[in-house]
């Protein structure tokens, strides 16, 4: 490989790299998160919301007796499943106030029989870690979000076919080394360059489903695609089968019975016997063209999520696309493909593959900044002054500490809030993205005001404590049940419980060896606390220089 | 040999852009030249993904080119005879 190559990559892998690297960060550790999202929503949810579920041999009772008393929600109301549990549901519909906010409606059976109906609050903490995933956490509306992290994406594509490049001359020489000699900088770029390789395969797919995803929330894109493949004859013909719905002829046919919810699962079953209802959506129902979309996962299948359109007075499958074992080979290719985004399809070792792959990609971007700030590191002449390092190490410094283990700390706090704060607030779900950005932006602001050396430990103390915080909460809801809080015994639940302790303890000592290296470690560095007294000079040993 | 030039302005536009019409043509290819009905929804979403490693790999390895010129020069020619195969097969394959 020339020279020249090599040089002009390099300089390719750094811009890219540095450019996304924060964003990354963020998308990978959230991400690994998502990768167990049922057990996070289980351990969140208030045991009073069980109360409100209702067993599906008794729904379509509630249904008929929902629907009498609200006839507006027939034109579209669903049954909410909690994960792994299809043996009831919640009944909810949406309406609108006179104000235009929307509002959701929860009804279920009391015990002694009778309707019971009341404004339910929607929680949505998962919903809220997979929108930090997906954005990055940037509060943009829409789709906005998800379309920037698509461009961060390419970036992140550049990067990883740049960082290839630049390895492969001295791929064989230094892939099985880890010089963790004296040379920090060395010790960094190699554990950066053997993660970075093993878990190439992983981020490829990452890198392709991103840009996917991210493009075609863009209409410009899809509406260039369609007119490069298609004449218009051809676009007409597509438009007209890629309609999700059968538009429904409003007919004003009374009552026409629909299928009960146990029915129409087992008709989903015949088709995929593993598949795992999340959710069934009716629309218009009480017409011949009462409809239900069953959505939710079949885990042993490499697909992004299963779903299928029934017929829900005949239960004839309309729409079966996206359900494994009705539908076609290029829909089932097409499931792949983004199936491998979301590692749904191995079942436990795989989700915990993928949970340790999405934080080895998040230290993969961190140590990336390391690499670029220790480059550029300007170093004390032996016997000479320590000498100021340049602003934009300093700045990057501190804007990767704040960042990174801002996102860690929020997260884990806004996660603790979902049971301290049931109860005390109206919106949770606000809530949970004020908690967030609260302690985000203060670690980022912290991080810029205190300088990197400084504020890599308090934050990493900080990360720990909240973290921790989510077992306390638990182990408080055991010891003080007058506080009102709840603790699931369920081994999903005590799995985040244990998880969070793991991280927490993590976190830990990572603030114990940071705060090691700033107070002892050589001061000619922006990771470094100690500051010379004018005109100081320190003696430095031979082969010293060059050190984190 | 003469010595690689950078003209980094250059070819990072060629890149994206030259990328994302060959990146459209052998996706269209693919839609057209695949057995089965061409208008099919499935089938259409998947060509739609063989933009994208199509895209990313032409992106990335631009800089490999002697020079933006040259790369123009290249990537364009290959988007354009992409380009007039699938107006082709729009038009005489069915």
């Amino acid at each position: 490989m020339r020279a020249d190559v090599i040089r002009t990559y390099k300089a390719v892998h750094t811009w890219t790299g540095i450019i996304s690297a924060l964003a990354l960060f963020v998308c990978f550790y959230a991400g690994a998160l998502t990768m167990f999202m049922e057990p996070l929503t289980h351990w969140a949810s208030p045991p009073a919301r069980q109360a409100e579920r209702t067993g599906l041999d008794a729904m379509p009772g509630l249904i008929d007796l929902a629907l009498q008393a609200h006839p507006d929600a027939a034109k579209s109301f669903r049954l909410e499943f909690e994960a792994g549990d299809a043996t009831s549901a919640r009944l909810v519909w949406d309406t609108r106030s006179a104000t235009g906010t929307p509002i959701q409606w929860n009804a279920w059976l009391a015990p002694e029989g009778g309707l019971r109906v009341r404004q339910s609050r929607p929680r949505d903490l998962a919903e809220f870690i997979n929108h930090v995933h997906q954005t990055a956490g940037l509060p943009l509306p829409g789709n906005a979000g998800v379309t920037l992290m698509g461009a961060v994406g390419v970036l992140y594509a550049m990067a990883l076919v740049s960082g290839v490049i630049i390895l492969l001359p001295t791929l064989v020489k230094d892939l099985f080394v880890l010089r963790a000699g004296r040379n920090l900088k060395r010790m960094w770029l190699d554990m950066h360059n053997v993660v970075g390789l093993f878990s190439l395969p992983f981020h490829l797919i990452m890198a392709l489903t991103v840009v996917m995803l991210g493009v075609i929330t863009v209409p410009a894109f899809n509406s260039l695609f369609s007119t490069a493949v298609y004449d218009v004859d051809q676009r007409a013909a597509f438009k007209q089968m890629n309609r999700r719905f059968s538009p429904a002829p409003a007919t004003q046919d009374g009552s026409v019975p629909i299928l009960s919810p146990v029915e129409l699962l087992e008709a989903v079953e015949r088709y995929a016997p593993t598949f795992q209802v999340n959710r069934m959506l009716y629309v218009d129902v009480g017409s011949r063209s009462a409809r239900v979309r069953v959505t939710g996962l079949v885990r042993e299948t490499l697909s992004w999520g299963a779903a299928a359109t029934f017929d829900a007075t005949t239960g004839k499958l309309v729409d079966g696309n996206m359900l494994p074992g009705a539908q076609d080979t290029w829909w089932a290719v097409l499931g792949s493909f983004v199936g491998l985004h979301f590692g749904y399809y191995g079942g436990e070792a795989v989700r915990w593959g993928y949970f340790v792959l999405g934080l080895a990609g998040a230290w993969l971007f961190y140590s990336g900044n390391l690499v670029w700030i220790e480059t550029r590191r300007k170093m004390r002449r032996r016997g000479g002054e320590l000498p100021e390092q340049r602003r934009d190490t300093k700045w990057l410094a501190a804007g990767t500490v704040g960042v990174c283990l801002g996102c860690v700390a929020g997260i884990s706090l806004t996660i603790v809030a979902a049971k301290w704060l049931h109860g005390h607030v109206a919106d949770l779900n606000a809530w949970h993205r004020y908690v967030y950005y609260a302690v985000f932006l203060g670690a980022v602001a912290w991080a810029f005001a205190r300088g990197a050396a400084h504020a890599s430990v308090e934050l990493l103390r900080l990360s720990a404590a909240l973290t921790l915080a989510i077992p306390l909460t638990t182990l408080a809801a055991w010891l003080f049940p007058s506080l009102g809080l709840w603790a699931h015994t369920s081994s999903a639940a005590l799995g985040v419980d244990i998880t969070a302790f793991a991280g927490a303890v993590g976190f830990t000592l990572m603030a114990h060896a940071t705060a090691l290296r700033v107070r002892h470690g050589p001061a000619d560095s922006v990771w470094s606390m100690r500051e010379p007294a004018a005109g100081e000079k320190f003696p430095t040993p031979d082969g010293q220089t060059n050190r984190i | 040999m003469q010595s690689r030039q950078q003209d980094w302005l250059s070819k990072t536009l060629a890149g994206p852009v030259a990328g994302l019409a060959i990146g459209f043509a052998v996706a269209g290819l693919f839609l057209h030249l695949m057995p089965g009905n061409t208008v099919h929804v499935g089938r259409y979403f998947v060509s739609r993904w063989v933009v994208i490693p199509v895209w990313l790999s032409v992106l990335s390895l631009v800089y490999l080119f002697q020079n933006g010129k040259r790369a123009w020069t290249v990537l364009g020619l290959a988007a354009l005879s992409g380009m007039a195969a699938l107006l082709a097969c729009r038009n005489f394959l069915h």
